[in-house]
């Protein structure tokens, strides 16, 4: 059990703390363990949180990282993922850990990262005077409980092993000959490791909870520590206010960054975004500078991708698209609506404000949308879901045409599969608008859908294309 | 140390796409070398962590998904501290939580990229809907004295190239960046042009001198961008002692030092103040012969900029005013478009939290304007018919 003095920072000393505190036994402790396995003082990052238990890493010459309170566990993960490499352990105080901390203690077990966290566990706030922690013992003193703390003193050890934790460990300030090997042990062990180390704070809890000397709290630690081996034979009864030490939990289990490093052999080449440079796509000129087109239907419908699908068709016809949604908080079923503007000059405001165009496939989205199109637009029906009934009088007397097919029925009935209906209605949409290019929409159609759903959606695009083409012409003879 | 093999680069060229804001500023993250993100589910930012959780793993880089946003800023510093390009990304909610390790990235010098998209607030407000009401967060979200470099992006062409930025301006200045988008911005599609990835400036951490024995984490003495210590990665060889408390140039804790304290807070100020020029981004459109200058950022500088279109087809002389970095405030670009303005109008989705710097900035100069708030407080995107009356009404 080698000391190598020169790990200190003596330039940082006096320490902070008090007389009779068992920081600076378990400090020395971490040192003889990281001395007798060898490491090597640029391989250790000593991270820390908040109080006593923090200022620990100032005294010590490893790269010494003190974070904020409670959140070391949350920092030493991101040094651990980026530099596996890397021993990383941790310093912390009862609170630090267990209190406001405790959330990030439960999920770096659950994860079995490869951290070795010291808990050093006096009862008490110390820095701040003395309040109560998660470990202090019920009906004890402190600043907060000056009636006698009501609460019961959380096991911090039972906590780590429950979440997953690989090594857990006990021990306290007075078994000075046995931390180094329990810390080494929790070096070792590939995975979270938790060591809690009992340490007396006389100032802030022995002062107000009749300890005469500190030593009196050394002596209790001594007297009430009973080793696992002999723990295994005692009763509840018995065990009631003795500190069971020793190696409390030590099971292998593939530890996280092992297994993200595996992952990450078994991912293939980057993703290639699509380039939509524009190709030659021969189309009828735009009627107006600002083109706009509503979706309108149900969550569920496509109609978000029918829109991305429609901006993107325009983008290879060399023009610009914006393309805006609205949803509600369901993910099926509520009301939804996607929108596209389409100029050949820049878009500024990327709202609908008046449709050019509006395809309507819920009742719901007809009543709400149809008086908003644009006098000369059209709308879109499908005629399977929506009944336009007496509105199509008034739209006709707006300006507006109304276009119905039974877009559902025919996606479902003939094609065989409803979610080919928003397809069937870009085949409508392009059937109906001279300015969309047939084979631009088809290109976008396709390498939107992954290849075993090309033939059916394009013979479905097709249909719907040649079926709005035939309306058009209807409506222009009528 | 997690980095990507450099394997052969093909000649790919630019690339016209078709992207969310949320997806451009991921793209943009990949472009600026990130290789480490943390993040925490939240509406309108998650498909910021869904695209890279499979984009970073791509690059050989570091993706986590912690337990809350408390824990994925701490990650985050913490990466970085060990070397990293590291990121996070969430909403308003989410925000508050990262602001106690923002605060510890800004006195440690650490640098890292947030995007914040917003969304309507306080609490859970709106999740869906869009706002700008974490214009104060951004600037005072954290506690302390201290300056914040905050960008917005009104396209998806610009949150991607300004993600880019960002990270670019957090490894030059040391210093914790916050991309400012919001839910418009975020769900919105637009053609962008990807640029090839050599075309793409990054800057890259000043780091010590190999072996520097005299190496100091927070000397700023002869360094190359002024008032920015180097930064030797954790691990490294230099094993500095890094915390959240005011320390000397040493890193030591200094915590009854009035004079450390001063120099201290004083150089973090001056290290964003000094550098000003190269930190503040701005636009300014039409101002010559403006009497009358809207101000508008973000998502909103879009129909507020069709509201200026109109009007000065109608004959209205109105300038418009778009601020690219919220902070540090481009304060004399605003004065200098504002030459002959008697009447500035600014427009945002929140009670004025800008306006309330607008007046600042004229007030400060000695110029007497008179500061139109046009406001959106139930989250409705603002139309420029209603930003065009104003200016009638105004001007």
């Amino acid at each position: 059990m080698a000391f190598d003095k020169s790990l200190l920072r003596t330039a940082e000393f006096p320490t902070i703390w008090c007389p009779g505190c068992g920081h600076g036994i378990i400090t020395q402790a971490a040192i003889r363990a990281c001395n007798d396995m060898g490491l090597a003082r640029d391989d250790v990052y000593a991270v820390s949180g908040i109080g006593c238990s923090a200022r620990t890493p100032a005294y010590i010459d490893f790269n010494s990282i003190q974070t904020t309170h409670g959140r070391a566990i949350a920092f030493a993960t991101g040094m651990k993922m980026f530099r596996p490499e890397k021993h990383v352990f941790l310093l912390l105080g009862d609170g630090d850990c267990a209190s406001i901390g405790g959330n990030h203690l439960i999920h770096a077990c659950r994860r079995n990262i490869d951290l070795t966290v010291l808990v050093l566990n006096n009862f008490i706030y110390g820095m701040t005077g003395g309040q109560v922690s998660p470990t202090t013992p019920h009906n004890s003193r402190t600043t907060t409980t000056m009636y006698g703390n009501l609460d019961e003193p959380l096991d911090i050890c039972g906590i780590a092993m429950a979440a997953g934790a690989t090594f857990v460990a006990r021990s306290t300030a007075y078994h000075a000959q046995q931390l180094p090997g329990l810390i080494e042990q929790g070096f070792r062990n590939r995975g979270m490791s938790l060591i809690e180390i009992l340490s007396p704070c006389p100032t802030g809890f022995g002062n107000r909870n009749n300890y005469r000397t500190p030593a009196d709290m050394y002596d209790e630690l001594r007297d009430n520590a009973v080793p696992v081996e002999k723990a295994k034979n005692m009763s509840e009864k018995e065990l009631e206010g003795r500190i069971v030490t020793g190696v409390l939990k030590n099971a292998g289990r593939e530890e996280y960054v092992d297994r993200y490093s595996a992952m990450l052999k078994n991912i293939g080449a980057p993703d290639e975004l699509s380039d939509l440079a524009s190709g030659n796509y021969p189309a009828e000129p735009m009627r107006s500078e600002r083109f706009e087109c509503r979706l309108s239907g149900s969550g569920g419908q496509g109609l978000i991708l029918a829109g991305i699908i429609f901006s993107e068709a325009m983008i290879r016809q060399g023009k610009n698209a914006v393309h805006t949604q609205s949803y509600g908080p369901e993910a099926r079923g509520g009301a939804s609506r996607s929108e596209v503007v389409v100029s050949a000059e820049r878009i500024d405001f990327p709202e609908v404000s008046a449709p050019d165009i509006l395809l309507a496939m819920t009742q719901d989205a007809f009543d709400r949308f149809s008086a908003g199109v644009r006098k000369g637009g059209a709308i879109l029906i499908d005629s399977t879901l929506v009944n336009p009934g007496p509105a199509a009088a008034r739209i006709s007397s707006d300006g507006a045409r109304c276009f119905e097919y039974p877009i559902s029925d025919y996606a479902k009935n003939t094609l065989g599969d409803i979610r080919t209906a928003n397809i069937v209605a870009l085949g409508l949409l392009s059937g109906l608008n001279g300015f969309i290019s047939r084979d631009a929409m088809l290109d976008s159609v396709l390498s939107r859908l992954p290849a075993r759903a090309h033939d059916l959606n394009k013979t479905g695009f097709e249909h719907g294309f040649n079926e709005g083409r035939a309306m058009l012409a209807a409506d222009k003879g009528g | 140390m997690r980095t990507a093999k450099k394997g052969k680069k093909a000649k790919k060229g630019k690339k016209i796409c078709f992207l969310q804001g949320n997806e451009a500023c991921a793209e943009g993250a990949i472009a600026a070398g990130a290789n480490f993100f943390a993040g925490y589910p939240i509406t309108p930012a998650t498909e910021i962590a869904e695209v890279l959780s499979r984009r970073i793993p791509q690059q050989k880089g570091c993706f986590i998904q912690m337990e809350d946003e408390l824990a994925c800023m701490g990650a985050v510093v913490g990466a970085s501290l060990a070397g990293a390009r590291a990121m996070t990304a969430t909403s308003g909610p989410g925000f508050t939580l990262l602001q106690e390790n923002i605060g510890y990235a800004m006195i440690s010098e650490i640098p890292c990229v947030i995007v914040a998209v917003q969304r309507g607030g306080p609490s859970t407000g709106l999740p869906t809907l869009s706002s700008q009401s974490d214009v104060m967060q951004s600037r005072w979200g954290t506690h302390g004295d201290h300056p914040s470099i905050v960008y917005c992006p009104n396209s998806v062409s610009e949150s991607f190239h300004l993600t880019v930025r960002c990270f670019n301006m957090a490894e030059k200045y040391r210093t914790p960046v916050t991309l400012l988008t919001d839910a418009i911005m975020g769900h919105m599609r637009e053609r962008v042009e990807i640029p090839e990835p050599g075309d793409i400036e990054l800057y890259r951490r000043v780091q010590p001198r190999p072996g520097q024995g005299d190496y100091r984490p927070y000397d700023a003495a002869g360094a190359p961008v002024k008032g920015v210590p180097p930064m030797a990665n954790i691990g490294d060889g230099y094993r500095h002692y890094i915390s959240g408390c005011v320390h000397d140039e040493t890193g030591s804790p200094k915590m009854s030092s009035h004079a450390v304290a001063r120099r201290l807070a004083g150089r973090l100020r001056d290290k964003i103040s000094r550098n000003r020029d190269d930190i503040v981004m701005s636009e300014s459109l039409h101002a010559e012969d403006a009497d009358t200058l809207l101000i508008a950022y973000g998502s909103v500088a879009r129909p507020a900029y069709e509201a200026v279109l109109r009007a000065r087809r109608a004959g209205k002389h109105v300038g418009f005013f778009r601020p690219i970095s919220l902070w540090p405030s481009p304060d004399k670009e605003i004065l200098a478009a504002a030459e002959k303005v008697k009447t500035v109008v600014v427009v945002e989705m929140n009670c004025g939290q800008y306006a309330g710097e607008v007046c600042r900035i004229f007030g400060e100069a000695g110029r007497a304007v008179r500061v139109v708030k046009l406001n959106e407080i139930g989250s409705e995107f603002i139309h420029p018919d209603r930003i065009h009356s104003v200016i009638q009404e105004v001007c």
